[in-house]
């Protein structure tokens, strides 16, 4: 892949009467790269895409396609293939007339425009459709006409607004695959929104979590599964119980109630932190466990579903922790509601963030291999 | 067992009384007038019982009357077109605004509609007569008097004036039907506004052009008091003139087939623009 930057955005910033809707977003997308825009609703996502699709006018920033700042240009000089969330394929056009309109507003030769209506629907597999209306079509195909009419102009950058949102659940997994296959196969730049981590863990290359109009982290699908740099990132991005209390010594994090834990890890800082454990990272301590107990709790809840026990947990003082035990080692069994049980965990699993929620470092990492 | 009674019974019982004051007051006098167009007139006793076309004959052999036909026709299409021309930007933007000002917007077009017809071309009266503004300013300009009432265009501004709200709002509404995200599809696949009005905007109002359309070109073609007062005794169009008919000259066949030649104009005109629309609309 080329690693040169193709899209670039610097400074952006949009502010609609007092509020910022986005705030000084910079992100770059390499050639051939697809960037997933993810977060909660009203996070600023859909308006960095807008922004950068020329609907919405930036207040200040910079957006650079190949070097070039397009932000001050019009949509329609922008060459960017949008896919909007509900398609908006023309409804008095139909599928060929769709797929084309790009083409004729280019005023390209009337063979080329044949040329690529065959190719591109090809590519969709929707050659026999050209001649039906859009609400002729069923919701997957009306996506395809929507990716279709996006590809044939050849854009600079693909942008996807919540692509799968209006599909059928079962669609969604097979039009996600084909989507990628298809950007991958163009080589075509793609920025892409959605609100559903799944979705944006399926297709991205690197993800953009937003939040209040921030970028909270860019990064792999591992590096902000593993290493959130916050505690937004770290329960938005799977799941991950967060815990406030204070560090009163290297590895001694006590809770409001009283309760201490044992860290796995030591710190320098003192006073008031915020711990993030995943579910599926917390284990119960049983004997010959490798890692020490590090805090006991009471069993409140305890549901089998199957692959894994899901506990809830809680401590003196009331604050509470999910557990997910694998099924396979312990054969099924679980533990019951009201048993006081220990608990345990790795180094590498077990995130510290201070009071302005900035992540803070082990001073010795015992057990960790990071590569 | 209680037995259910029939269905249509129950729809007709209900359609009834709707149906019954249609007949009463609509398709009953239409059908009276529809005989009185065929009778005689006569000086003393007005109306003689006859079954002739000569009402209807004189009407289309008279220049004097076809003429005033063709004016009234010429009338109500340059304002119905005048209306789409001026009204489709403004309906366009009231239906893509989202601020506070759109319904302002909407208010102050609504607001002509609370004032009658005959006020507001009494209005007009004292914009365009003799020692009017517009009379007055071009005087203070160094001009001698003008006076632009009684004149094709003193009826056709004030048609206008009276149908462009109803145009308004026919489109609006349209208009805040077609997806604004179409828009933004057309505008990111390279059409500059023009090619996008052309191309998405217009294809898809269609439908809305032409109901707005008819619906001011009735009014139009039906005006009354606007020609009346705005074009005075020389310029001629065919609903005063039916009144001058009727209680003027109280020539009631002449009236009544008068009333007919409009109607069926008005009514055959609006069936063909109407299939029109709905053939290109079809087409595409």
């Amino acid at each position: 892949m080329n690693t040169a930057s193709h899209l670039r955005i610097e400074g952006l910033t949009k502010i609609y009467g007092s509020a910022a809707a986005v705030e000084d977003v910079n992100l770059d997308v390499r050639q051939g790269e697809m960037l997933v825009l993810l977060g909660p609703s009203g996070c600023g996502k859909t308006t960095t895409l807008r922004l950068v699709a020329g609907f919405v006018a930036a207040t200040r920033g910079r957006i650079l396609v190949e070097g070039r700042d397009i932000a001050s240009l019009p949509p329609y000089q922008r060459e960017m293939g949008m896919v909007f969330q509900s398609y908006a394929l023309f409804p008095h056009l139909t599928v060929a007339q769709n797929v084309t309109f790009g083409l004729r507003m280019r005023k390209l030769p009337k063979a080329e425009i044949d040329r690529r209506l065959e190719e591109t629907l090809d590519m969709v597999k929707l050659t026999t459709m050209a001649d039906r209306y859009p609400r002729q079509l069923s919701g997957g195909q009306q996506q395809r006409v929507a990716l279709a009419r996006a590809l044939a102009i050849r854009p600079k950058v693909l942008l996807l607004d919540e692509p799968l949102s209006n599909l059928d659940a079962n669609l969604r997994q097979s039009v996600a695959r084909e989507i990628r296959q298809l950007q991958r196969a163009a080589g075509l730049t793609a920025l892409m929104v959605t609100h559903d981590q799944d979705e944006a863990m399926t297709m991205a290359d690197r993800l953009v979590l937003m939040n209040e109009g921030r970028v909270q982290q860019v990064g792999t699908q591992e590096e902000l599964y593993e290493q959130p740099l916050n505690p937004f990132v770290a329960r938005f991005i799977g799941h991950s119980n967060l815990i406030t209390g204070e560090l009163v010594d290297a590895d001694t994090f006590r809770l409001p109630g009283g309760a201490v834990m044992k860290l796995a890890r030591s710190y320098a800082q003192r006073g008031p932190h915020t711990l993030a454990l995943r579910p599926e990272r917390v284990r119960l301590q049983t004997e010959g466990d490798v890692s020490p107990p590090r805090a006991t709790a009471r069993v409140e809840d305890a549901t089998y579903v199957g692959s894994h026990v899901d506990y809830l947990l809680s401590f003196e003082d009331g604050s509470s922790l999910a557990l997910h035990e694998p099924t396979g080692a312990t054969g099924g069994t679980r533990r019951a509601m009201g048993e006081s049980v220990a608990i345990t965990w790795d180094g590498l699993n077990e995130r510290l963030f201070d009071a302005d929620g900035i992540t803070v470092s082990a001073m010795t990492a015992p057990g960790m291999t990071t590569a | 067992m209680a037995t259910r009674r029939p269905e249509g019974l129950t729809a007709s019982l209900l359609i009834g009384p709707a149906t019954l004051v249609v007949m009463l007051s609509l398709v009953l006098p239409l059908a009276l007038l529809a005989r009185y167009s065929l009778n005689k007139y006569d000086r003393r006793t007005f109306m003689i019982d006859a079954f002739t076309p000569e009402n209807y004959l004189r009407f289309v052999t008279d220049p004097f009357y076809t003429g005033v036909l063709w004016t009234t026709f010429s009338i109500a299409i340059v304002t119905t077109l005048l209306c789409l021309i001026l009204g489709f930007p403004i309906a366009y933007k009231l239906a893509r605004s989202q601020t506070r000002w759109k319904s302002i917007g909407v208010l102050l077009i609504i607001l002509p509609l609370f004032i009658g017809s005959t006020v507001r071309a009494l209005g007009w009266m004292g914009v365009l007569g003799r020692g009017g503004i517009i009379d007055a300013a071009y005087g203070a300009l160094g001009g001698s008097g003008i006076s632009l009432l009684y004149t094709s265009f003193a009826v056709g501004i004030g048609i206008l004036s009276i149908n462009l709200p109803y145009m308004i709002l026919t489109l609006q509404s349209v208009i805040e039907g077609i997806d604004a995200r179409l828009e933004e599809a057309a505008d990111s696949l390279g059409a500059d506004p023009p090619r996008r009005f052309w191309h998405v905007v217009l294809p898809l109002a269609l439908p809305g052009i032409g109901t707005g359309g008819i619906l001011v070109f009735i009014l139009a073609m039906n005006a009354y008091a606007t020609p009346f007062l705005l074009g005075g005794a020389r310029f001629q169009m065919m609903a005063p003139m039916l009144y001058r008919e009727f209680a003027v000259n109280n020539n009631w066949p002449f009236a009544a087939a008068i009333a007919f030649i409009l109607m069926l104009t008005t009514l055959s005109l609006t069936a063909v623009s109407g299939l029109l629309v709905q053939r290109r609309y079809k087409a595409q």
